[in-house]
């Protein structure tokens, strides 16, 4: 299955909202979906999961016009909320139902999810009495009740202790692995890159970067280098210093935790950069090549600046 | 048509079990089983009547009126030598009233003014009247036997009620009354039935927006039936209440009914005309989920728990409307507004009704009424689902008529 947007746009009154999105989810894989707050990314998956209609663009599905009765769709708002003085049980039977289901699939769904998440004592619990935690557990459980086709999940780690933050990923991986298409909007960048082959970044409504992480971080200069020097790393970044070749060869260094950080001026000059490590006294342990992560390219990319630069694509 | 059951079955089952609802019904199944009974139970131990019939002390300055108290005022009347004996006899609580009764006047002396005071007043009254008249015959030679013979003469009477096409019914005025009744059942309880399910719909509904509930709602489930579901689910809860409150009066007053009664506790003794309780249950139904459509389309364009109570004022005009001229017409339900306001469908649950309790309404009328509403049902039903699938997602200020207008396109 694929889904493609294509030339998306949106407008509430005179704001526009979005500004001709397109991208492309397959299934078996997780897109993260990511942007500043306000950068249109809700509105994005209101769109996907025909809660909003787009001004113009076209939502595909497999290449045809997606019809709502054509997939199952597991859908996560962003702001939660279901039926506070109603039993957990009741509600998840109730949307398992309203989603096709009969009460027996339905109700062995919502104990087989309520058991994954370790929450199956509060089948009989009123949804209020649970944390916001345990509750936002709840909505992820309803989202997969009826094993859907597409799963899209606005801010699905917001609120979560690290416990629970990874029996959501758990979860979202087993729902890749069973093929299931995948998007779903987050900050955690962590979580994003632990997980997710694809993302997509959206920044004042328009698409700012698109493509896999390993393939993104590629199109980075690999001229920043750590290294971890036997001794102290001051001491040692002060005896490099001293090389002659040192100021032709390196734009910026400085200590970082235990390790130097180099900054090359031309990533072709690591081979050089490798043989004068060689040669210092005392010796190195470790030398590395620092990708930029996530959250760098994020800043970098959804800043007010980085929406004016032109980034890799 | 699955779905749509699956959020009848939800909401009936939650509106059911929440506290407001159990709350009210049995505070209504409660005063239903009691109300009828009350008059009875007092009338039962006979510390007092309910026609007003008080202890009184009596000062017959003539010497002519202390043999036709009893008749004429209350049976169980004191006599006084003086008035500030009997005023006494009243402060000290042994009678309600005190009486100063002169040839040809009286002063009746009361604690508080009230119906029973004015019927008491009439009494007295109509007492010194009939001792005048009979000592003006006596006067005049007419002996007391043919005096008798004169005043007891009363014309027998008939009231016929006819159809509207001009043929006598069988309805007599008891059953008249008996409809009336009905009438106001009706319109007290479509009044009330929409003030408690007409506020749960807006604030479920205004809820599930203000969380987002909506969202995955509208994901799972198309607006128009969940909409649907959720005024049918109120309105089977709504009036399963009635049913239960109208079960309860009945077995209340089959409970009592063996009891004598006279005067106005004559007139709790209802019979339960098959047609009469058909229409109450169709009325009902059709009045309340039109409003309750009306209700839920309009709390759809609101987003907040505060603005909830003001979407609520036009259906409630609306609503008194209706249930006013119902109530207002029953003095005169063959007026020309009572006509035409009876044959508007957003008014004819409570003006057709009645006109159908008072027996004013052709079969004719009545199909056509049924038929009216049902229409307007559809009408609003459809109308109201364009307004919730908008409304539904619509956050922040409330809509213009533009933006409900848009709803359409």
């Amino acid at each position: 299955m694929e889904l493609t947007l294509r030339n998306i746009c949106k407008s509430f009154g005179k704001k526009e909202v979005l500004k001709n999105i397109s991208f492309t989810v397959k299934s078996g894989e997780a897109m993260g979906y990511l942007g500043r707050n306000g950068a249109g990314k809700t509105t994005t998956i209101r769109i996907l999961a025909d809660i909003f209609r787009s001004d113009a663009g076209e939502v595909l599905l497999d290449g045809t016009p997606m019809a709502r009765n054509k997939f199952r769709l597991g859908y996560l708002p962003e702001e939660r909320g279901l039926y506070p003085k109603s039993k957990v049980g009741e509600q998840m039977m109730y949307i398992g139902r309203l989603r096709g289901m009969d009460a027996a699939s339905a109700k062995k769904n919502a104990m087989a999810l309520l058991e994954e998440l370790e929450a199956e004592e509060y089948w009989s619990r009123k949804l209020e009495t649970l944390s916001k935690g345990n509750q936002q557990k709840i909505q992820l459980a309803i989202a997969v009740l009826h094993d859907p086709d597409i799963v899209i999940l606005d801010e699905p780690f917001s609120g979560l202790d690290p416990v629970n933050a990874s029996m959501l990923k758990r979860l979202i991986v087993k729902q890749v692995e069973m093929n299931k298409l995948v998007l779903f909007s987050s900050h955690q960048m962590p979580y994003v890159e632990e997980f997710c082959e694809h993302i997509c970044i959206i920044n004042y409504g328009e698409i700012v970067l698109d493509g896999k992480i390993r393939d993104i971080k590629k199109t980075y200069p690999r001229n920043k280098i750590a290294v971890w020097p036997e001794g102290d790393p001051a001491a040692f970044l002060r005896s490099l210093t001293l090389q002659g070749a040192w100021p032709s060869m390196v734009s910026e260094a400085c200590v970082k935790n235990d390790a130097l950080e180099i900054l090359l001026k031309d990533a072709s000059d690591k081979q050089a950069l490798l043989q004068m490590l060689a040669a210092a006294s005392p010796g190195v342990d470790r030398v590395q090549v620092v990708e930029p992560t996530l959250e760098d390219i994020f800043v970098e990319k959804a800043s007010p600046q980085g929406a004016a630069m032109e980034g890799p694509q | 048509m699955k779905q749509m059951m699956t959020v009848f079955g939800f909401e009936f089952k939650t509106f059911a079990k929440s506290g407001a609802f159990i709350g009210i019904t049995i505070f209504m199944v409660v005063l239903a089983l009691i109300g009828p009974a009350i008059p009875r139970v007092i009338q039962f131990f006979g510390d007092m009547d309910i026609g007003g019939e008080r202890r009184i002390a009596v000062v017959d300055h003539t010497g002519h009126f202390a043999h036709r108290v009893g008749t004429y005022v209350s049976p169980t009347a004191g006599m006084f030598r003086t008035i500030e004996d009997a005023r006494a006899a009243v402060a000290d609580g042994d009678y309600h009233y005190a009486v100063s009764i002169h040839e040809d006047s009286f002063t009746l002396y009361i604690t508080a003014m009230g119906v029973g005071a004015l019927n008491l007043e009439n009494s007295i009254a109509l007492m010194l009247r009939d001792h005048h008249r009979y000592t003006a015959f006596a006067d005049l030679g007419i002996v007391p036997a043919q005096q008798e013979a004169i005043f007891a003469f009363f014309p027998r009477s008939e009231v016929m009620t006819l159809s509207p096409a001009g043929e006598i019914t069988e309805d007599t005025a008891e059953d008249f009354f008996t409809n009336m009744i009905f009438s106001y059942v009706l319109s007290f309880v479509l009044y009330f039935g929409l003030l408690t399910g007409g506020s749960y719909i807006v604030t479920t509904v205004v809820r599930e927006k203000s969380t987002k509930t909506m969202e995955l709602l509208i994901t799972s489930c198309k607006a128009g039936r969940l909409m649907n579901g959720k005024v049918l689910g109120v309105a089977a809860a709504v009036l399963t209440q009635i049913l239960l409150m109208v079960g309860a009066a009945a077995l209340s007053m089959n409970l009592f009914g063996g009891l004598e009664t006279e005067g106005v506790l004559g007139m709790l003794d209802l019979t339960f005309d098959p047609y009469i309780m058909g229409m109450l249950v169709i009325f009902f139904f059709l009045g309340f989920i039109m409003y309750a459509f009306m209700y839920a389309a309009l709390a759809s364009t609101v987003s907040r728990m505060e603005d909830a109570n003001s979407i609520q004022t036009l259906p409630m005009m609306l609503v008194m409307v209706g249930f006013f001229a119902a109530i207002f017409g029953m003095t005169n339900p063959g007026a020309l507004w009572i006509n035409v306001l009876s044959h508007i469908p957003l008014f004819a649950p409570f003006v057709m009704f009645m006109r159908i309790c008072l027996g004013t309404a052709a079969l004719w009328e009545v199909a056509v009424s049924i038929a009216a509403q049902v229409a307007t049902i559809a009408v609003v039903a459809f109308a109201g689902g364009r307004i919730y699938r908008m409304g539904t997602l619509m956050y922040g200020n409330k809509p213009r008529l533009r933006d409900l207008l848009a709803a359409f396109r």
